[in-house]
């Protein structure tokens, strides 16, 4: 009785000690090098959010990176929203109508996007432009066009200019480039129902889809694109769409206790998501979804989710004003890294 | 008989003296005060009294006058924008602000936004500091700021204009006429204010843009003794407003907001004996519209209206004792953009007492309980104490439970309204000393509260931002005030100062409240020679955090910025003033939020004219 006692006082001290060490990651010096590992993307103040790198053998982090290789110009911009990235290019998307283009390796500066956008949001670039998700006006500011007049920007990338506008006629939210076309989802804030695909050739929408909820998050796998969609209020729902013919394969609703699930992501046949801190995981080739969770993170908000390599990326915001982490964990729900970021982490980004 | 004693009873008669001559000037000039209980039920805690001339030496806004003379800390979004308070380390909608004895704190927030109250309408302004729930309902936590018109009968027939320029392209005008003689007396006012409010940040080659703003405001008082025992009251305020919101970014989009609020309240004050009544009726409407991208024309907006009815009877049993019963019933009836037509009732009754036991020793106590539907309300208590043993010193202490009611946002915000909400609560104690000498004064006040079921904004279960009860802060702090007079020959000196200590601590995480400076100090030195006079005003602000896990590297540094003030006085039957404000004398870079840069070295001349 007595060495059981003691054999788990020492299993919980040391994995007390183990989360320890993992917390304090050592900031790294030598500047210039971000070619191996992964950004932070921090939405920070409404002046000014912040890009932290984690070096991808977690030996060390760096917090405000553009700052440190750009210490003369002015920011990114705030309430940083993501990156994308080209060639050895990465742009930076910030709620101040601003992408800050970098070089992805070094961080320095090269240019900025800085006319012709409204509350843009995610990017990808196709055929030589970029392609860059607008909100324009969001529905709680104008409910009669707040949610059709969303557009795509086209990019110059020579001049950084912005060359043309789609029309989304609805929302426009995330996008892709999937075998040559843009995938652009149409939902946001547990509103839009639809998604579009473009053809970057035309620049012209061919095909819209439906879902019955608002599509939140997607990933094409096997030839299947798997869009999540979920409210506030109704069932989520989990699509697939037949990326050959660009139509619904099938669609699985969710159990009513998994209310607005999020941030699909999809690995080793394996489908993640998570609803509210916990994280679900379920077979690709299920027919139904199970609402026993794979585990509850640690965080005290989970704000952005991301599953590579077997390796499961929590960022957490937090209480949105105080300096946020990423909780790394493995498939199976345990903890392996604790690294301190900046404000209001909504994103990973693999360089 | 000893010196000291000597020395005691002198200082007993000048106080005599003192009293015999207010009571000269208060029979030739009659001064009706609506606020009654800043006088009668305030003598527990600390009310400092800013007058019409403390009030023309400072900035146009509430937020300037109150940021350079008291211990209260402001938090503003840049020159004329967004500005709210922290007082003794609590949240913006913890200070109480009353108009006329009418609280007008947001329905929508909560809050007051101090940069749409132009303080030139007013015959004076009076910070309270503490609790005062019990009086003045919800939000008096910090503390409350009493705007005040007073209605003079007399016979007399005076107008003032005042027109003033300054940097940016800053213009004020005001005009205000008194009309009255021993039974009907009527003052208005209009004033208006406006600026281009491109500042240059300094240190950098950027410039405040799209911070343009103004505003217009109208005051009426009127007073009618009706006879012996009736008289009429009322009051209005009429305010419209435009501000752009100056750009964080010079890419982002531009926004306005425009403000449109109307105040109405009328009073009925009978007295007879030893019994007072008194009935208000007040009506106010609150309206904004924000356009969140000026290119388009797109707005949201809220609209809501304040119905008010609150009855006072008091009885004087004797000299050394007054009774007040009040009964009082509000209703908010509004909508917005995010919420359906909402309408709330609140009805109140409250109990005051107080009673002077002994020349030298007083209490004063009071009950309050309010009855809604929307949230649940604690039981309110006051209880207080004052003691002077000496001339020169007094003693007092001050314990209540006082509360901040959950806004319209809080609870009708479309699918993000949370019903269930309490009130927020705290529990207070303070322990106040005062010295009066005959050229200078002291006080220091210590205060303790904890508060409860703080609301906060956080993602629920769902994912979707809600409030909820969930923090407590405790509160320890020092506020200190001194004055000092005095006079050589056609020399007049003035110093005045405020220091206020304040640690407002989470109660989980033992950290900071973010915006709650640990220290603010204020002085003020004001010296005239026959028809010259200059002031100089001294602020300095003690470092911020900015982020709830006080991040050392996320504050806003702490600052020093000064004012100096030049005027030139003349005339007697006619008045002419004409003076020059210089505004951060020494240029210094400050901010009192987080990249939110105030100007450097600013103008401002004015001219007034009285006849």
């Amino acid at each position: 009785m007595k060495s059981l006692q003691l054999f788990f006082a020492s299993l919980i001290s040391a994995l007390f000690l183990i989360s320890c060490e993992k917390e304090e990651l050592p900031q790294f010096d030598n500047t210039g090098d971000y070619s191996d590992g992964f950004f932070v993307v921090n939405e920070g103040t409404q002046t000014t959010g912040s890009i932290s790198y984690v070096k991808s053998d977690f030996s060390s982090v760096k917090n405000d990176i553009f700052t440190t290789e750009n210490a003369s110009a002015s920011g990114i911009g705030g309430y940083v929203q993501s990156v994308f990235f080209h060639d050895e290019k990465a742009f930076i998307i910030s709620g101040s109508n601003l992408v800050t283009v970098v070089n992805r390796n070094t961080f320095k500066l090269i240019g900025r996007i800085n006319t012709g956008l409204v509350n843009p949001r995610y990017g990808v670039v196709a055929n030589g432009k970029a392609y860059i998700t607008n909100s324009n006006t969001f529905s709680f500011d104008n409910a009669a066009t707040g949610n059709t007049d969303d557009f795509l920007a086209v990019v110059n990338l020579e001049t950084l200019q912005v060359e043309s506008t789609i029309n989304m006629n609805s929302i426009a939210d995330k996008i892709l480039l999937i075998n040559g076309k843009l995938y652009v989802s149409g939902g946001l804030y547990g509103e839009g129902n639809s998604l579009n695909i473009i053809n970057p050739q035309t620049n012209t929408i061919e095909t819209t889809l439906t879902f019955g909820n608002s599509p939140n998050s997607m990933e094409a796998y096997n030839g299947k694109l798997y869009v999540l969609s979920s409210n506030y209020t109704a069932e989520s729902q989990l699509t697939k769409i037949d990326l050959s013919t660009d139509t619904i394969e099938n669609t699985i609703t969710l159990p009513a206790t998994l209310g607005n699930a999020q941030n699909l992501n999809v690995e080793n046949n394996q489908i993640y998501f998570t609803v509210g801190k916990k994280v679900f995981a379920s077979s690709i080739a299920s027919s139904t979804i199970s609402d026993v969770p794979v585990f509850e993170s640690g965080a005290q908000n989970l704000y952005g989710f991301v599953v590579k390599n077997s390796a499961i990326y929590i960022t957490d915001s937090k209480d949105y004003i105080s300096n946020g982490q990423v909780l790394v964990y493995s498939t199976s729900g345990v903890l392996a890294y604790q690294i301190g970021v900046g404000l209001i982490p909504n994103g990973v980004y693999f360089n | 008989m000893t010196a000291k004693s000597r020395f005691l009873f002198l200082m007993l008669l000048l106080c005599q003296f003192a009293l015999a001559q207010q009571d000269f000037i208060v029979q030739l000039r009659e001064v009706s005060v609506t606020d009654r209980y800043l006088k009668d039920f305030s003598r527990t805690q600390e009310v400092t009294v800013l007058n019409d001339s403390v009030i023309q030496k400072n900035g146009a806004s509430l937020t300037s006058l109150l940021q350079f003379n008291s211990g209260i800390y402001f938090k503003e979004n840049g020159l004329g924008m967004v500005s709210s308070a922290a007082f003794r380390g609590t949240t913006a909608q913890q200070t109480a602000v009353l108009w006329n004895g009418i609280y007008i704190n947001s329905v929508f927030t909560g809050q007051t936004d101090f940069n749409t109250i132009p303080t030139a309408g007013f015959d004076n302004i009076s910070i309270r500091s503490g609790g005062g729930s019990t009086i003045y309902g919800s939000g008096a936590i910090g503390g409350s700021i009493h705007l005040n018109n007073k209605i003079v009968f007399e016979n007399r027939f005076t107008n003032e204009a005042t027109l003033a320029y300054g940097s940016f392209n800053t213009f004020g005008a005001f005009f205000k006429q008194d009309f009255a003689n021993d039974r009907f007396a009527l003052q208005w006012s209009v004033s208006r204010n406006s600026s281009s409010n491109d500042y240059e940040y300094l240190g950098t080659d950027r410039r405040n843009e799209n911070g343009q703003f103004y505003n217009t405001t109208l005051n009426a008082a009127l007073g009618y003794k009706i006879n012996k025992y009736h008289m009429i009251k009322y009051f209005s305020q009429w305010y419209q407003g435009q501000r752009h919101f100056s750009l964080y970014v010079s890419t982002e989009n531009k926004t306005k907001y425009q403000d449109f609020n109307v105040r109405n309240l009328l009073q009925w004050d009978w007295t007879k004996n030893r019994w007072t009544s008194n009935l208000k009726l007040a009506w106010l409407n609150e309206q904004y519209k924000y356009f969140s991208n000026i290119d388009n024309n797109h707005y949201t907006f809220g609209d809501v209206s304040t119905l008010l009815a609150k009855y006072a009877l008091s009885y004087q049993p004797n000299n050394k004792m007054t009774f007040h019963v009040i009964g009082e019933v509000n209703q908010n009836q509004g909508k917005a953009s995010s919420m359906m037509n909402s309408k709330r009732t609140i009805s109140s009754a409250s109990l005051l007492l107080n009673h002077q036991l002994h020349k030298t020793l007083g209490y004063e106590f009071g009950l309050r309980k309010e009855s809604t539907s929307s949230y649940q309300s604690p039981l309110l208590f006051w209880l207080g104490s004052h003691y002077e043993p000496f001339s020169f010193y007094q003693i007092k202490a001050n314990i209540s439970r006082n509360f901040r009611m959950p806004t319209f946002n809080d609870l009708y915000w479309e699918d993000s309204g949370n019903p269930d909400l309490k009130a927020e609560q705290s529990l207070q104690f303070e322990l106040g000393n005062v010295f009066t000498f005959k050229k200078w004064s002291f006080s220091g006040t210590f205060f303790h509260s904890k508060i409860d079921d703080m609301i906060r904004w956080l993602p629920n279960s769902g994912g979707l931002f809600s409030p909820e009860n969930t923090a407590k802060v405790s509160i320890r702090g020092f506020e200190s005030a001194m004055n000092w007079n005095y006079l050589v020959g056609r020399s007049k000196f003035k110093l005045s100062g405020t220091y206020t200590y304040t640690q407002s601590e989470d109660w989980t995480t033992g950290h900071q409240l973010i915006y709650v400076p640990f220290h603010k100090m204020t002085a003020a030195l004001a010296y005239s020679f026959g028809k010259f006079a200059a002031d100089y005003q001294y602020l300095y602000n003690g470092k911020i955090f900015t982020q709830s896990d006080n991040d050392p590297t996320q504050t806003v540094p702490w600052f020093v910025v000064s004012n100096l003030g030049l005027a030139y006085h003349s005339g007697i039957k006619s008045q002419y003033h004409l003076g020059l404000k210089i505004l951060n004398l020494w240029n210094e870079k400050y901010q009192t939020i987080e990249n939110r840069p105030m100007p450097g070295r600013n103008f401002n001349v004015y001219l007034t004219f009285k006849f």
